[in-house]
């Protein structure tokens, strides 16, 4: 089993489907994993894989995964005040500090471990980028 | 009810000796981190390819900084996160990540150094 595409990232998307999130994005396809083939309309959320690692016992059992997943929105404005109500949602959805997240196959925490927040000019337009990176440990059941 | 009797106190030395220390440690991790990123930065980019570190003495702290002029950050923050055009290409992070063990390792190894009295 590969915990991050079994149990991590399907958590990760399903938590992007909500409601509210999706009414101020604009709807699904302002929802993006990683790549997109197409360029996404703004404002949009992408999340990808920073950083992964296995948690191991002293005979090489693999106990958990520790991940690192960059969540962030993406807005073509020169204002944090328009991107910020939707990375307040996304801390609602990833921050889970002292709770266990039970998934098919596993059990996962989640919690924000810092602030990613950068401005970008691409072709004379500006761009904020406001999001987190979330640290998720997953376990797969026995 | 057993009795124990005190003949040698060594704890107030071991709390003067564990500051520098752990001081030591963090500054080691510092370099060691500085000297893994210096080989695996992005080599296209000139940009973002110097790696300084900050130690001040007498601080359990230590910064790695990437690109000119401790720009903090400025540059790498776009092969590291992305940009709209371009995916991102995590290096910083990773490296971090995967020292984790090793930084812990280390922090144990700087609380026997300081009991060693």
């Amino acid at each position: 089993m590969t915990e991050t595409i079994d149990l991590v990232e399907p958590w990760i998307y399903g938590q992007l489907m909500d409601d509210e999130l999706l009414t101020l994005v604009g709807g699904l396809d302002h929802i993006s994993g990683t790549l997109s083939v197409d360029e996404l309309p703004t404002p949009y959320v992408t999340f990808l894989m920073q950083s992964s690692r296995d948690v191991q016992g002293n005979a090489g059992q693999i106990i958990s995964t520790d991940n690192l997943y960059i969540v962030k929105a993406v807005a073509a404005t020169a204002s944090w005040d328009d991107v910020q109500p939707i990375a307040v949602i996304l801390t609602r959805l990833f921050h889970w500090p002292n709770r266990v997240i039970d998934v098919p196959g596993g059990s996962m925490t989640s919690t924000r471990e810092n602030i990613i927040q950068y401005a970008e000019i691409t072709e004379g337009v500006q761009y904020r980028h406001l999001g987190a990176v979330y640290r998720i440990r997953a376990s797969r059941d026995e | 009810m057993g009795r124990v009797t005190v003949k040698y106190n060594k704890l107030p030395l071991v709390i003067a000796r564990l500051p520098k220390a752990i001081e030591n440690e963090v500054d080691e991790a510092a370099d060691d981190l500085s000297a893994v990123l210096k080989t695996i930065l992005w080599v296209d980019t000139g940009m973002v390819r110097r790696v300084t570190t900050d130690k001040p003495q007498g601080e359990l702290h230590a910064e790695v900084w990437i690109g000119y002029n401790r720009g903090h950050g400025f540059y790498s923050r776009f092969q590291e996160w992305g940009t709209v055009k371009q995916a991102a290409r995590p290096i910083v992070g990773p490296t971090a990540h995967s020292y984790e063990p090793v930084y812990a390792n280390q922090m144990a190894r700087a609380v026997r150094k300081a009991c060693q009295v």
